[in-house]
């Protein structure tokens, strides 16, 4: 067993042999109980040095998974689940982005579904993301169901995020979630697809694992994330949510944040399923398919702290996503990138290395003041607080300056 | 003068790749396939690009173009993460014909200048990436991935007034969509051009070509997907990766592109001067 610190990350620092991947990778946690002192449970690594991402992906281009026999599953669920009648048969929660595009696209148009597609809004939406997400809809052909939260309780979470967890982006992880439930049952549409599994990024999943509630036990998605305590006994942004009752809001502030009742999820038998599991899913080729039937632009440049334009592009508080993740777990957005990237054999060992040694844990400077306007804090005050989470046994400070302690 | 049909082969770690605006690294397999069937079926010029090569800060694919150089004998420019004279001795050395710079062009132009002056206007061609954003054309760098700010006809009157023979110009937007050239842009680069323009990222159909150098007057076009998708086979044995998998799949109706030769007859039938 190794050591590991006060919030499970593994004394040892190891990087993936064949990915670059750091063993400081933490895995989905459920969100309405994280807090300063939440244990984090990281991607594996086997005994050669392989993390879980490489087996797991590995496996879907080795001849282990017979993906004659996975479409024919999704075609059966299809047929299961279509309706003619007008209604919709399935929800397809997405950004506009690539994968939801190709998700959506391809069960409405090969497989003949009939999608709803909902998108639970960007903190701050981008311009690039803006388009995509009209793309999306003009171009291929959808009905959306945007749904904005209360844009002020939403800055207010974020800032509690930021300053207890520094992790600004966990209102948006927590609230798109319970959304594309809450869409299912208000619309009578039990079945849900989602796209990538989060195996293939090295969650701890089966290759066999084919939906959420198939597999109780899944981590960051539970069927009952209150784990049967009540909604003010929960956390959001790392604070208790009797604790914003108690300064003075009111429930209805976090209705949107409030996870659907899982007797609900029970009786409406609702369905959730990653179409990663029915199809060879390569992020990189749904780029293509969704240049292709939705005009999806990529952004102008390359977006801050990697060298990618294609991924994840919709949100302007993105970037301080990946930072603050880099601060946390030594672990930057090109490294991420680079691992999926080298997984699907579009990159290889090397040349990731030379792009996270150019890119990672780079500021994120384009959309720094929308930022920092967005959680009213001052950029020296947030530098500062990053500070404070940088665990003693990732950083060092040498000559003033911080560095990995272990660098790849 | 003959207009000029370029195929442009990505390159990166010794495969062939193809993106879209610039963005993915899509397998299409061996490079020595595509020269060998391009050069067979008479194109005018091979441009290989080592890509994304600044991002790694990469060396020149020197085996490629030297094993390359020895069995194609028609000219084979060479491009992507040049930086130094010694690669662009060691490249002349070795058959290439023409050296393409982009990103130490633009971070130092005296290296250009001194690049000219040193192996001549014909030797040295500018490969200019542009899109069009918040209301002008500005040059990027990188494979696509910088924008230096700088406004594309400003860079290109820096070019020309160093005596470059030849500008490639890759409008971002269009780059490998296949749906079409940006007329306007290089109309308005034509007029403002007396250098070799070759027109670079949309091509999809021989009408697409045919309207750019009727439109448009410019010398040559560079293209690679309408061929690559065209030559592109099945390549059952080799290993299946995220990378290359679509081509294990592609079925016939998705082969979109054109034979060289085919392109070629059908532009010097509609008036252009091609060589055949």
């Amino acid at each position: 067993m190794s050591l590991k610190n006060k919030n499970g990350l593994p004394l040892e620092i190891k990087y993936c042999i064949k990915c670059n991947l750091s063993n400081q990778r933490p895995t989905s946690m459920n969100e309405y109980f994280h807090t300063s002192g939440s244990q984090h449970v990281t991607v594996e690594f086997d005994e050669k040095g392989v993390c879980a991402g490489c087996n797991f992906v590995e496996k879907e281009f080795d001849q282990t998974i017979n993906w004659k026999d996975r479409e024919q599953e999704l075609i059966e669920i299809c047929n299961k689940y279509r309706k003619n009648n007008g209604e919709y048969d399935c929800i397809v929660p997405g950004s506009g982005g690539k994968d939801s595009i190709f998700a959506s696209h391809i069960l409405k148009y090969k497989y003949k579904m009939n999608p709803l597609t909902v998108t639970w809004s960007p903190h701050l939406y981008t311009d690039a993301g803006w388009k995509n997400f009209q793309n999306w809809t003009h171009k291929g052909g959808f009905d959306n169901f945007l749904y904005t939260p209360n844009p002020v309780i939403q800055r207010k979470i974020t800032q509690e995020a930021t300053k207890n967890i520094l992790h600004p982006f966990q209102p948006f992880i927590i609230g798109q979630k319970t959304f594309a439930l809450k869409m299912a049952a208000k619309f009578n549409t039990p079945l849900i697809f989602y796209g990538e599994m989060g195996g293939k990024g090295g969650k701890k999943n089966k290759l066999t694992d084919r939906s959420f509630n198939e597999t109780k036990d899944q981590k960051g998605f539970e069927i009952d994330p209150l784990e049967g305590k009540k909604f003010v006994d929960a956390y959001l942004g790392g604070k208790k949510v009797q604790q914003y009752l108690d300064e003075g809001m009111n429930l209805n502030d976090f209705e949107s944040y409030k996870p659907l009742n899982p007797e609900i999820i029970e009786s409406k038998k609702i369905q959730f399923y990653y179409l990663s599991y029915f199809l060879r899913w390569t992020p990189q080729e749904n780029y293509y398919y969704a240049v292709k039937h939705a005009d999806f632009l990529p952004n102008s440049q390359r977006t801050d702290g990697t060298y990618t334009k294609y991924v994840s592009l919709d949100d302007k508080v993105d970037g301080f996503f990946y930072y603050t993740s880099y601060i946390k777990f030594g672990i930057g957005r090109a490294m991420l990138e680079s691992a999926d990237e080298i997984r699907h054999g579009h990159t290889t060992k090397e040349e990731g290395k030379a792009l996270i040694k150019k890119y990672d844990g780079e500021y994120p400077t384009t959309y720094e003041d929308d930022f920092y306007n967005y959680i009213s804090m001052k950029k020296n005050d947030f530098i500062e607080l990053c500070d404070k989470f940088r665990p003693n046994h990732i950083w060092e400070k040498k000559s003033n300056r911080w560095v990995l302690k272990k660098t790849l | 003068m003959y207009k000029r049909i370029i195929s442009r082969l990505d390159i990166k770690n010794g495969i062939l790749v193809k993106g879209i605006s610039l963005e993915g690294v899509r397998n299409l397999g061996d490079p020595d396939f595509f020269s060998k069937k391009y050069y067979d079926e008479l194109i005018d010029e091979i441009h290989f690009h080592n890509v994304i090569a600044t991002l790694y800060d990469s060396n020149m694919v020197f085996e490629i173009i030297e094993r390359n150089t020895k069995k194609i004998f028609v000219n084979v420019s060479v491009g992507g993460g040049i930086k130094s004279l010694n690669e662009v001795d060691r490249l002349l050395r070795i058959g290439v014909d023409k050296v393409v710079v982009n990103s130490a062009a633009v971070r130092n132009p005296n290296f250009l200048k001194q690049l000219v002056e040193i192996y001549g206007s014909s030797t040295i061609s500018v490969n200019i990436e542009t899109a069009f954003l918040n209301g002008k054309y500005q040059v990027f760098v990188e494979t696509g991935r910088v924008n230096t700010g700088i406004e594309l006809f400003e860079w290109i009157d820096k070019v020309q007034s160093l005596n470059v023979g030849e500008i490639i110009v890759t409008d971002i937007l269009s780059e490998g969509k296949m749906r079409g050239f940006n007329l306007d842009l290089f109309k308005q680069i034509r007029e403002k051009v007396d250098i070799q323009l070759v027109a670079h990222g949309g091509a999809g159909s021989k009408e697409d070509v045919l309207k750019i150098f009727k439109d448009c007057n410019v010398d040559a076009v560079s293209i690679a997907s309408f061929f690559h998708y065209n030559y592109l086979e099945p390549t059952r044995n080799s290993e299946l990766k995220g990378s290359n998998y679509f081509i294990h799949f592609l079925n016939e109706e998705e082969k979109k592109g054109m034979r060289i030769i085919e392109l070629k007859k059908f532009l010097k039938s509609s008036g252009i001067n091609i060589r055949l």
